[in-house]
């Protein structure tokens, strides 16, 4: 019933979304400032967990937006959803970011020691904080926790340092088939929240 | 499995790459070809790892930018809104000025120029052309090379894998046969019991259409306890397929056999087919 409830939610929240996009393709800006409103607080810390500093990610954030502003048009519901679609390019873009100034590196040599990882080290949300898709970010947090500690690196070495499944195994020194598996396994966790999964 | 299918189990596995923007250049223009053919199969596919994967970003701690940022923003659209659109005619004006002056009448040069200038036209339309094939192939190349390598990687690390296991103190192993659906089929399960990590191999198993799966069981008291997946998908995979894989058993004292079946893909909580190979361990 909980997961339905979410199911619901999230289907009111993509016809919203779908609305204001409409709305954005003729050129209404009250619609982006609501959009940005709306994805803000989860775009602004991806894009900083990515590149190094603020300035940078509050200028991917902007980039992302304005890009939302010149290709609304070109949004394909069959790719996924808005939100989805929004999150896709902030992360393509901040990942770009990152090779391009060679912060790669630098995460390289530092990033696998730190084992900081927000999925084992996250208490509960404080109330007062924004939170936005409340239900998903609660479940998702159960979700991966029950994930080993090497399956969750894994998934963010990949999602958030921008690694190749190869890269990653050459880094792990393990086979690149156990890393498909493991990444696999990851995703497959994310998509049983997302409720859609069929494996 | 018929070309078509194996065309598009390719395809399945590249949305993961795709979708974490980790496909190299020819293969990322091959796999949107393939998007914009029309393929539902891959597009849904997409579509739900996008949807999974944006989700992964709902675990950091929120927090909403300066107010600064969102000003600044619709600062950008406001004056991007006002900017002329159309500026592409302007060149083309100027070229008309340059026309050369000649001796000859005004009819006459008006006739010569747009000749020269198709001419002109045409040779750099060939050497685009000439330098899209060449470069499409020099992608292909590095396409096969790149392939190649991580073959090659994988191979190497399977080994390594496959060492680690032989070397161990201990190991144990499981001689399989095949029964009535794949009478002509063997394998072998070689296991660490400590590490639990086995070297697993079959052979002339039949290949298995892209919604099955074979699975392994290990039989323990008479219960059938799911222990992997795999899938014979190519002729050369039917010649000899082996993988490395995690197997949660200690001793062979501990369970009476391996069996494996045919399953949908993804397994089945309990054997729905006729087992393919057998391997007790009271035999071995």
């Amino acid at each position: 019933m909980w997961l339905l409830a979410l199911l619901v939610q999230r289907t009111e929240q993509n016809k919203q979304d779908a609305d204001l996009l409409k709305r954005i393709q003729r050129q209404d800006q009250q619609a982006l400032a609501l959009l940005y409103d709306r994805y803000a607080p989860v775009l602004y810390p991806l894009a900083l967990r990515i590149v190094a500093t603020g300035e940078e990610a509050e200028e991917i954030l902007q980039e992302v937006f304005l890009q939302v502003w010149e290709k609304a048009s070109i949004y394909t519901p069959d790719r996924g959803s808005v939100y989805s679609w929004i999150i896709a390019m902030c992360r393509n873009r901040a990942i770009d970011q990152l090779r391009s100034k060679g912060h790669k590196k630098k995460s390289r040599e530092t990033g696998l020691e730190e084992s900081h990882s927000v999925l084992h080290t996250a208490t509960d949300s404080d109330p007062h904080d924004i939170v936005v898709m409340k239900g998903y970010a609660e479940s998702v947090r159960a979700a991966l926790k029950t994930l080993s500690r090497l399956e969750v690196k894994i998934l963010e070495l990949s999602y958030y340092e921008g690694y190749s499944q190869s890269e990653i195994a050459k880094m792990l020194k393990m086979p690149l088939g156990t890393v498909k598996t493991k990444m696999r396994k990851g995703i497959q966790k994310l998509r049983q929240v997302v409720g859609k999964d069929e494996v | 499995m018929t070309t078509k299918q194996e065309e598009r189990h390719k395809y399945l596995d590249l949305c993961i790459p795709y979708a974490f923007g980790r496909l190299n250049p020819g293969n990322r223009k091959q796999f949107e070809a393939h998007l914009a053919s029309g393929c539902k199969v891959c597009k849904a596919e997409l579509a739900r790892l996008n949807e999974a994967l944006g989700l992964f970003p709902l675990t950091l701690k929120q927090e909403r930018p300066d107010q600064r940022v969102k000003e600044q923003l619709l600062a950008r659209i406001a004056s991007a809104k006002r900017t002329p659109g159309p500026a592409q005619e302007q060149p083309r004006r100027a070229l008309k000025k340059e026309a050369p002056v000649t001796m000859a009448t005004g009819p006459v040069v008006t006739t010569q120029r747009p000749w020269f200038g198709y001419a002109i036209a045409g040779v750099a339309l060939l050497i685009i052309v000439a330098l899209g094939i060449y470069t499409n192939d020099l992608i292909t190349t590095l396409d096969t090379q790149e392939q190649k390598i991580v073959a090659l990687q994988t191979e190497l690390a399977q080994r390594d894998e496959m060492l680690k296991i032989l070397q161990s103190q201990r190991i144990e192993m499981v001689l399989m046969n095949g029964l009535e659906p794949s009478p002509s089929g063997y394998g072998k399960i070689i296991w660490d019991p400590v590490k639990k990590t086995a070297i697993f191999q079959v052979a002339q198993l039949p290949t298995v259409p892209e919604d099955k799966e074979y699975q392994l069981w290990v039989i323990r008291k008479g219960e059938k306890i799911p222990a992997g997946l795999f899938a014979v998908r190519s002729e050369q995979e039917k010649e000899s397929y082996f993988k490395i894989m995690n197997l949660n058993v200690e001793s062979k004292k501990d369970f009476e056999a391996f069996a494996v079946t045919l399953e949908p893909k993804g397994g089945s909580p309990q054997p729905t087919s006729p087992i393919y190979l057998l391997g007790t361990t009271s035999l071995n």
